[in-house]
């Protein structure tokens, strides 16, 4: 009799054991996976870290960065080039209020908007939504990687043509340390890894503008950017706005921008990854190398495939238009033909 | 009497027109009487020589086609008259036209030219550098919170143009 309450005791025992641990280690529910995913995506904002990055590019030529990474709370984020030899030295500084890039080889500064400023927040909380919604996410296992404990996940499309990912991310601070993407077909488009990483390090924000020379020099302001939706965009415009009819699976409107004459228009849709920007303008001759052309029944179109994807240029009839996105050109002659 | 009837036949024989004993007599008879002789040899040589040039008979409508052609060219000539008459008249009207609209008429062809051909290569329409959207469309990119390494595709593109 005793031994069959010990059993039931140590059932019982083990039993909570397992639901405990498996309840404080693995994110089972569908709830806790979109916590970590919600939490990664803002997490560079959350740390004060130091990494070394090691990035590959497949399109279809190998590249290969190396950058060292700072990241201090609330909006610092630091970059400095090792890798290739041509690169070696290029630094960005982003503070928040500003954007400084500084080409070592031509020795030359540029100030940029800033990607860190508040309104930003608004873009990657719906890039966020936009992720969910297209990718199922699943929890694979939990590893350890740096000597840290890591969630493993993996994001598998729920369209055709979109990529899938694998994401390794910290489970004390939701930094990503490792990400691998692929194509729809399976092939390797997107590698990056940590191989150094350093938590919690406390550093000079003065140091590191001093890496950058003549930095105290550089009084310009960064041109103001902002955000305004469809209806928004139609009422401050001069002249009437093109609109596509269709878009690749995946992908909403994301944000439009004007320029300060109010002539140049730029409207940006997303898949929560990636961006296809449309921008259009009064007529205007814009110049392209090694093109090539697609006619179709209404139009005629020049384009281009680089690394970051392709550009389309077509003229309607009193407007130039410019297509530019990472998706199959043929999807893009598709938004193209359908913008009214 | 003989010679006579046999120089009537001749072109005959050679034909092949007469029956075999007609024939025969004035072959024999040439053979004996060299005037008759001498005429069939030329009149054989005549035969062989047109049978050289006879290569091809005309086509059946040929000389209605002729005739088309003829009828044709005849218009054509016709019309002449009419398209001189007409360069006379602007001949006519240049001489008539006042000084003041000569000048006029030469500076408006001037000025046609100049707008059409030499103002564009002076004064070019506006362009801009697809370098420029690329610039944008990668700030636009970049601030999406999973595309990784700021400023990477636009050192990528970098790279890529060497």
């Amino acid at each position: 009799m005793n031994l069959v309450k010990y059993l039931i005791a140590l059932f019982i025992f083990t039993f909570s054991f397992i639901l405990t641990f498996a309840t404080f280690t693995f994110p089972s529910r569908a709830e806790d996976s979109e916590h970590i995913m919600r939490s990664s995506f803002a997490t560079t904002f959350q740390i004060d870290f130091e990494g070394i990055k090691e990035v590959y590019i497949y399109r279809p030529q190998t590249f290969r960065f190396v950058t060292r990474v700072i990241y201090q709370k609330p909006d610092f984020v630091y970059t400095e080039y090792l890798e290739p030899d041509q690169l070696k030295g290029k630094i960005i500084i982003d503070d928040g209020k500003r954007r400084i890039e500084y080409l070592s080889v031509e020795d030359r500064t540029r100030i940029l908007p800033s990607f860190n400023h508040p309104q930003m927040e608004t873009l990657r909380e719906m890039a966020l939504k936009v992720v969910l919604s297209n990718f199922k996410i699943s929890f694979l296992s939990r590893e350890e990687m740096l000597g840290r404990e890591v969630y493993v996940f993996e994001l598998s499309p729920k369209n055709t043509i979109s990529p899938s990912l694998k994401l390794w991310i910290d489970k004390e601070t939701y930094l990503t340390l490792q990400r691998e993407t692929y194509g729809p077909g399976g092939e390797p488009v997107f590698f990056f890894r940590y191989i150094e990483v350093e938590f919690n390090k406390e550093f000079s924000r003065e140091k590191l503008y001093e890496k950058i020379p003549q930095t105290a020099q550089i009084k310009k302001e960064p041109p103001l950017v902002s955000y305004f939706t469809e209806k928004e965009i139609t009422e401050k415009l001069k002249f009437p706005v093109c609109f596509p009819t269709y878009l690749p699976p995946g992908y909403v409107f994301q944000a439009g921008e004007l320029t300060e004459e109010k002539r140049d228009v730029k409207l940006i849709y997303t898949n929560g990854l990636e961006v296809i920007v449309l921008f259009q303008r009064p007529r205007v001759n814009i110049m392209m190398r090694h093109h090539r052309w697609v006619r179709t029944d209404k139009m005629r179109i020049r384009y281009v495939t680089g690394p970051y994807g392709s550009t389309l240029v077509w003229d309607g009839e009193d407007k130039t238009f410019v297509l530019m996105g990472d998706v199959p050109v043929e999807e893009l002659i598709k938004v193209a033909q359908s913008v009214e | 009497m003989k010679c006579r009837w046999s120089k009537e036949n001749l072109s005959a024989y050679i034909d092949g027109e007469l029956n075999i004993i007609t024939g025969w007599i004035i072959k024999r008879h040439a053979k004996f009487c060299p005037e008759c002789q001498k005429e069939l040899n030329e009149l054989q040589k005549i035969s062989k020589l047109s049978k050289l040039l006879l290569i091809k008979e005309p086509e059946f409508d040929f000389y209605e086609q002729v005739r088309e052609k003829l009828q044709q060219v005849k218009i054509a000539q016709q019309e002449k008259p009419e398209i001189a008459a007409e360069r006379k008249s602007i001949e006519r009207m240049w001489t008539f036209l006042p000084q003041s609209g000569k000048a006029a008429l030469l500076v408006g062809v001037a000025a046609l030219l100049f707008f059409l051909v030499i103002y564009p290569q002076i004064f070019p329409a506006p362009s801009l550098s697809i370098e420029q959207f690329e610039e944008e469309y990668l700030r636009s990119r970049e601030t999406l919170p999973w595309v990784e390494s700021p400023a990477l595709s636009a050192t990528l593109m970098s790279a890529e143009r060497g």
